[in-house]
């Protein structure tokens, strides 16, 4: 995983909808209260078929930013939490339960934010929110359970480290985050820092974030907001109270340089740009997604054109972009290269990109736009997709009354915009950042050679 | 925990092992309009006024496992004839575009609005005809090549022992071939043999065309009576059914040395012969049903006695489908819990599918299972039900397996007994071939 990704993700994918409540006015997104005073964001879809519903909670956290803490606690605990079971309840009854009921629930540790979602058809509310509420409130941290959780963890960071285009972005992340404490936090390299974790810990972690307060809440689906609020209230009200929390500010490093990243064992050569973009809360991130796309169209985008097409030097190349945390967001471009051919490949692309973001051709826009414009429209009609969007939004403090009508935002964008914002927001060619993976350290004349991914930080 | 599963996700986990016959009648096929062809074998329409575009594809029966050329060849077939899609036309090709190869088949589909459909179809024909792509790109591509193996294959801890247990089980037969072939392999296409393969696997009088969308039955007839008939493209010949050879019984079990940094893994794979089914759907709904009765916390399931009631496996995967419609193939994936040896692991897991497959299920686990695989059925809404079904279609096509619709599916998933659940478990019980890999950082353990 390159990063805690932004809220477009959590447009694709195809959920199931669902239906019915009272003469709210459907589909339209409303900020309200629960009995008990708590804010949430409500949106009821009152349609045929649809009897679904899902609850969405994010939960403000500052404990991977903190150098006294381990920064695998939150993984491990969130795991525990949604796996472990009741004190009433094993965790196969607990599974069996959600099974029987058609019901789902996660909990995922971010950077920012601890989010949770349940999902669950309206008929078994009864039987399915008591129990949630329990996982919630009175956590089970079973030593075997959660040895469980922690042996899986760390053996699947280790085996991620066997991954020579894995290692090349956790080299990345240190150069760019420098020794900052989320830089550990978001490496794949720290599976040794799971072993520590201690029970006291993972409740001090429970305590601290599993809160009343300062939740960001989100309701959609097959539900009254009167209703919508009394569950809200049962889920919360068992957690104790917490403490504000700020996001703290992360200093970061774009200072463009060349870093090879020699991994003797590496079975091929992976070639990546990284450069800064405007984060989240921007709010232009369709704009940029478009942009991305345009640029990394593998049919007829220019990346092709010139590196697969024309240089015969890589299978394809990748643009996205990904979020450290909410203020602080990263684009990438990345591809496989032959190596006989990566300087070339690097000037390649380099010239590509730089011709993209001053005077681009975007004559692929409008397919691509129709595209993403019905795929979002698509998929925020699903009530699970709606609330992850609709929370999304919530999150980088956004307008969320548009996202029912999102997929039309989005074909509004013009060729204009997209143009504008490559000139006014995106780095220059020289401004990036150029990482490799690959087995031979003498590959890139000039390169910052480093043979751990720590070490990128004294590439700085 | 059980998610509220997609659209997609119901449809290939459900249909995954299924192997049917085509009732071709439209009348019992509401919705999915197939009809035979003069052009191709046969072409299916699913039209849905509610999708945004017209999805088109072409899905050839020639997989890699038909190819008798250096292993790998049908995927750079593949490369090839998309590109040959590139030299027909000044036009670009639409964003939404691609290929595949699998064992069973190969495919290509375009996407786009439906007045581009049939620039579309035209273009879309062109993967049959010869390659007009230069010889120095064609020997380029497999550099290309080279490149999609490094993204999907290098660095892959799992993929040697994988290749050779495929090798085992399936006695070096078809199935037993890797789609993208090794470095070495792809180093030595030929264009000859490129071509001859190209030749023999894409014949339109073999593929079937599936279109899907906001485009009417009506229009897609007017456009298939459109084509270009003046140069008829030559008969497909009749294709003889690949011989897979027998199953001979066979028990094998290894221990292998892991990376220290990769994951230990117990994997069971077992061949079983089957005789055909003369109603394949019904059997297809048997296997679904058993599958999820075994895999399963209910009792009776393997998930109690290896996860939940006993801390041996931390996590696992079972799976269970036909391979090809006289042959059964079941795999066990499983990561040991702490302080559980690979070798701990294989030998509870081997004693949990000896007694599953000796004493059944319960009843009421196999009905608890029925009703959620109706329940993924019918949850699906009104509005989304065409496009389940092209979902669905796909799938099987994909598989080059016969296809039906969901309501067929579903009435066999109904009329499927506990007897014939467990009499399919009975039928697994110690036999075919077997192999099992534990793959552990201390062999001698």
């Amino acid at each position: 995983m390159i990063a805690n990704f932004g809220r477009i993700f959590l447009l694709i994918g195809i959920g199931i909808a669902i239906s019915a409540c009272q003469k709210e006015a459907n589909r339209e997104v409303v900020s309200a209260q629960t009995p008990d005073g708590h804010s949430f964001y409500f949106m009821p879809i009152d349609e045929e078929g649809v009897t679904d519903i899902t609850f969405k909670l994010a939960w403000p956290t500052d404990w991977i930013y903190q150098s006294d803490r381990n920064p695998m606690v939150p993984s491990v605990a969130s795991e525990a939490i949604v796996s472990g079971g009741t004190s009433d309840l094993a965790p196969q009854n607990v599974m069996q339960l959600f099974n029987d009921k058609n019901a789902n629930a996660f909990l995922y540790a971010g950077v920012d934010h601890v989010v949770g979602e349940l999902s669950l058809p309206r008929e078994h509310i009864d039987q399915v929110v008591p129990v949630v509420g329990a996982m919630l409130a009175n956590p089970q941290f079973d030593d075997k359970w959660v040895g469980r959780i922690k042996q899986g963890l760390q053996a699947r960071l280790e085996q991620s480290q066997t991954q020579s285009q894995l290692a090349m972005w956790d080299a990345m992340r240190f150069y760019i985050l420098g020794n900052q404490p989320i830089a550990r936090a978001l490496s794949q390299f720290q599976a040794d820092a799971i072993d520590q974790i201690t029970t006291d810990e993972l409740t001090d972690w429970h305590n601290s974030v599993i809160v009343q307060d300062g939740v960001i809440a989100v309701v959609t689906g097959a539900i009254s907001q009167k209703d919508a609020g009394r569950i809200l209230d049962q889920l919360l009200s068992q957690l104790p109270n917490g403490q504000p929390v700020s996001r703290p500010t992360l200093n970061t490093n774009f200072e463009p340089t060349t870093i090879y990243l020699h991994v003797p064992d590496a079975e091929k050569t992976t070639l990546g740009f990284v450069g800064a973009l405007p984060s989240v809360l921007d709010g232009n991130d369709m704009t940029d997604l478009l942009a991305l796309q345009v640029l990394g169209d593998p049919v007829n985008g220019p990346l092709q054109e010139a590196i697969r097409t024309n240089l015969r030097a890589t299978y394809g190349f990748q643009t996205e972009f990904a979020d450290f945390n909410l203020d602080t967001r990263i684009l990438f471009v990345f591809g496989e290269v032959e190596p006989d051919n990566l300087e070339q490949a690097r000037d390649a692309v380099t010239q590509v990109y730089g011709k993209f973001v001053s005077d681009p051709d975007l004559s692929t826009l409008p397919e691509l736009r129709k595209n993403l414009s019905d795929g979002v429209s698509n998929n925020v009609e699903y009530v699970d997709i709606a609330a992850r969007t609709i929370l999304g939004q919530a999150l980088a403090e956004l307008d969320v009354t548009v996202i029912p009508k999102l997929g039309q935002a989005i074909a509004q964008i013009t060729a204009e915009d997209v143009k504008s914002r490559l000139v006014s927001s995106f780095p220059k060619p020289d401004q990036l950042i150029v990482i490799v993976a690959g087995p031979d350290p003498d590959a890139l004349a000039g390169a910052c050679v480093i043979t751990n991914t720590q070490q990128a930080v004294d590439c700085r | 925990m059980k998610k509220l599963i997609g659209l997609g996700v119901v449809l290939i986990g459900a249909l995954v092992s299924a192997f049917y016959f085509l009732d071709a009648q439209s009348d019992k096929f509401p919705g999915v309009m197939v009809e035979n062809s003069d052009v191709f074998d046969r072409v299916i329409v699913i039209p849905d006024e509610t999708a945004p575009q017209v999805q088109t594809y072409l899905i050839f029966p020639h997989g890699e496992m038909h190819n008798p050329y250096a292993v790998g060849m049908a995927h750079y077939v593949e490369h090839l004839a998309y590109a040959n899609m590139k030299d027909d036309s000044q036009q670009p090709l639409p964003a939404h575009s691609n290929a595949w190869t699998n064992p069973h088949t190969t495919g290509y589909w375009m996407a786009g609005p439906a007045e581009n459909f049939p620039a579309t179809l035209r273009r879309l024909i062109t993967v049959s005809k010869p390659m007009q792509v230069s010889a120095e790109y064609a020997l380029s591509e497999r550099d290309i090549i080279q490149r999609e193996y490094e993204r999907r294959n290098s660095e892959n801890y799992l993929a040697p022992f994988f290749n050779d247990m495929s090798r085992i089980l399936h006695n070096d037969g078809p199935l037993s071939r890797s789609v993208i072939g090794q470095p070495d392999d792809i180093a030595m296409y030929r264009l000859d043999d490129t071509m001859a393969l190209h030749a023999r696997s894409h014949q339109l009088g073999q593929a079937t065309l599936l279109v899907y969308g906001n485009i009417s039955h009506a229009a897609v007839q007017s456009e298939m009576a459109a084509l270009d008939r003046s140069k008829p493209m030559a008969a497909a010949p009749p294709r003889a059914p690949l011989d897979l050879g027998p199953i001979v019984p066979l028990f094998e079990r290894k221990t292998e040395n892991l990376d220290h940094q990769a994951q230990e893994l117990m994997v069971f794979q077992q061949l079983v012969a089957t005789t055909p089914c003369a109603n394949f759907v019904e059997c297809a709904a048997i296997l679904s049903l058993t599958k999820n009765s075994v895999d399963t916390t209910e009792p009776g399931g393997i998930a109690g006695p290896l996860r939940f009631d006993n801390f041996l496996a931390r996590s696992f995967d079972f799976y269970m489908y036909y391979a090809a419609p006289d042959r059964i193939l079941v795999q066990f994936l499983a990561w040991p819990d702490v302080d559980v040896s690979v070798a701990e692991l294989d030998q509870a897991f081997v004693a949990v599918w000896n007694d599953v497959t000796l004493s059944g299920i319960p009843v009421d686990t196999i009905e608890s299972k029925r009703q959620h695989l109706l329940t993924d059925i019918d949850s699906i809404l009104p509005k989304d039900r065409a496009g389940a079904e092209f979902s669905h279609v796909l799938e099987l096509l994909s598989q080059n397996q016969p296809i039906f619709d969901l309501n067929t599916w579903r009435a066999n998933l109904q009329k499927v007994s506990a007897q014939q659940v467990n009499s399919r478990l009975a039928s697994l019980h110690n036999n075919g071939r077997i192999v099992i890999r534990n793959l552990t950082h201390n062999p001698q353990n």
